[in-house]
């Protein structure tokens, strides 16, 4: 009798322990299908990116413009294997290191990310890091190009390319590090609270974006003689709005991504800094984000379509760094001042500090940005961050912000102004008012469609030739030069 | 042709070299200088081929340039180049 109770307990307990084994691979296997599937889906935020800016291009510079986005994956992939992961695993204390050791974080995740690792090749053992570092590395990609749209129509490709390996393999990864990390020396001293990346990835990329426009410069032609701005037409505006949507769409895969998930125990969710929430709380910031941005947008701009849709990045951007947390009527009400707000900062930088941003990527992503991690601080101040429960706080934004903004923008700043000194930077003008594409590619990607002469749009809202213009800037631009006075471009209708 | 040829002594260690490898083996120490190097190399590349090309351009553009200093009207638009 005993001995059969004895043969009967032993069964249970191998069954058991079969299907602890079982349920462990089970719960692997979900979250590799889980980030599999987000980085599939955040392809669409490139896609969507190279729409955006495509459209809003002239005709003569669309495939250099298109060509920058699809080469950002080529460089920052690499770029982000070999070192930039390493960076992320390894600098969660600072460097030099902050002394505040987070043994309780990830024990051990520093060993996983360097490219010679288990963790980085094939391992039958380890389902999970390769998808967790191709999450991120969609994230690199998407902070780089929030860069791209800003630079275009006069950047060199080469120049941006090596801005982008700076930007997406080294400068926000480091940043993700110290502050969107379970073990950043900023969540675990400080309680910095960015859930879905506010500043980490969009605040940064508009600061990096900030110090790269500052030695570009405007295109020729974007500002008179009196300093006032003038506006190119976008070649196709269609191009452009579906290029957003495509990029809203991609968000969600963003959003989802930003989370880690934990099948086998309550609440089966953690943000990035494992503290608990659940995906239906993110997708309801989001949505309810992009309804407040797209409200406010459309207000303040007076039915813009171009802020509009802007607004609605400007919105969920505004909302991301609380999105864990905030209730959608929260929500709502500061995505709407977001996409307001965002309108008011791009045309000041635009038409007061005279910064040619081609698609207000510094308002959209810089602005709002780090206005959505101050906004943390008001609006979920004391709720617990991270493994050792720091309250998030006013203080802790503040230094959050104040760490993050020279860290984008300087590495932007004088890596530009290298490549400047250098004269890799900007393409020479001649170039520029013929138009990019036939540099780079040697060819018209509309040959079948009749040219028009180009139209400019005036700071007084008048439509105006664009040639005389452009030629008259020229001229005064290339005064003094070898070429002083005369075009260089020979053109026709 | 392959029976003759030493496939399955050589295969094992071939594919322990380049596939599987465990952390911080040759093999996979080699190929991560490999791949190092070719992302050094390309990113010189991006700089070195597209400066070839500006350069040449902005040099054709000059040239059409002087071929107008006697005074012919240049006619302009900002769309396309023809040259003569």
């Amino acid at each position: 009798m005993i001995s059969s109770i004895f043969v009967v307990a032993q069964t249970v307990e191998e069954r058991i322990t079969a299907l602890e084994t079982a349920s462990k691979l089970d719960s692997q296997v979900l979250t590799e299908q889980f980030y599999f599937w987000t980085v599939v889906l955040m392809w669409l935020i490139h896609v969507g990116f190279m729409a955006y800016e495509a459209g809003a291009s002239r005709r003569k510079n669309i495939m250099s413009t298109a060509m920058k986005n699809i080469l950002t994956i080529a460089v920052v992939t690499p770029t982000f294997y070999y070192f930039g992961w390493y960076i992320y695993g390894c600098m969660e204390e600072g460097w030099p290191k902050s002394g505040h050791d987070s043994p309780d974080a990830f024990p051990g995740f520093c060993g996983l990310t360097a490219p010679w690792s288990e963790g980085m090749g094939p391992n039958l053992q380890d389902h999970v890091s390769l998808v967790f570092f191709l999450a991120f590395l969609l994230f690199s990609w998407t902070t780089a190009s929030i860069m791209s749209g800003a630079l275009i129509e006069r950047v060199r490709l080469s120049a941006y390319l090596l801005l982008a390996v700076m930007l997406g393999s080294v400068v926000w990864i480091l940043d993700a590090a110290w502050g969107w990390s379970s073990g950043g020396w900023l969540t675990t001293r400080f309680g910095f609270h960015d859930a879905i990346a506010s500043g980490v990835v969009h605040g940064v990329a508009g600061a990096f974006t900030l110090g790269v426009l500052l030695n570009l410069g405007p295109r020729i032609g974007k500002y008179d003689i009196a300093g006032r701005a003038r506006a190119f037409r976008p070649h196709n505006t269609h191009l452009t709005l579906m290029g957003l949507m495509l990029i809203f769409t991609g968000f969600y895969a963003f959003y989802a991504a930003c989370l880690v998930i934990q099948s086998t125990a309550f609440p089966g969710w953690l943000n990035i800094y494992l503290s608990p929430t659940t995906l239906g709380t993110i997708a309801m910031v989001i949505t309810f984000g992009f309804a407040g941005g797209f409200t406010g947008g459309w207000f303040a701009s007076k039915g813009d379509p171009f802020w509009t849709l802007s607004g609605g990045l400007a919105g969920v951007i505004t909302v991301s760094a609380g999105a864990d947390v905030y209730h959608p009527s929260l929500a709502y009400l500061l995505s709407f001042s977001g996409g307001m707000v965002v309108v008011w900062v791009g045309n000041y930088i635009e038409q007061k500090l005279r910064i040619d941003d081609a698609v207000g990527a510094v308002a959209v992503h810089g602005f709002c940005g780090f206005y959505g991690v101050f906004l943390v601080g008001i609006f979920a101040g004391g709720y617990p961050t991270g493994v050792n429960n720091i309250e998030s706080s006013m203080g802790g934004q503040l230094i959050g912000i104040l760490t993050f903004i020279p860290l984008g923008f300087l590495p932007g700043y004088a890596m530009s102004w290298v490549l400047k000194r250098m004269n890799l930077l900007r393409v020479s003008p001649e170039v520029e008012l013929e138009g990019l594409d036939l540099a780079e590619f040697q060819r018209d990607f509309f040959p079948e469609f009749e040219r028009v002469p180009e139209v400019i749009v005036g700071p007084d809202g008048e439509e105006l030739e664009a040639a005389p213009i452009l030629l008259g800037e020229y001229r005064k631009l290339t005064a003094g030069s070898a070429s002083a006075g005369r075009p260089a471009t020979r053109v026709d209708a | 042709m392959f029976d003759a040829f030493p496939f399955d002594e050589w295969s094992e260690e071939i594919t322990t070299f380049w596939t599987f490898g465990v952390e911080g083996d040759t093999g996979t120490i080699v190929m991560t200088i490999l791949g190092v190097l070719l992302m050094i190399g390309s990113l010189i590349q991006f700089v070195r081929l597209e400066s070839r090309k500006l350069d040449a351009q902005t040099r054709a553009l000059r040239q059409a340039l002087a071929a107008t200093e006697d005074g012919t009207p240049v006619t302009v638009t900002v769309t396309t180049i023809t040259t003569e």
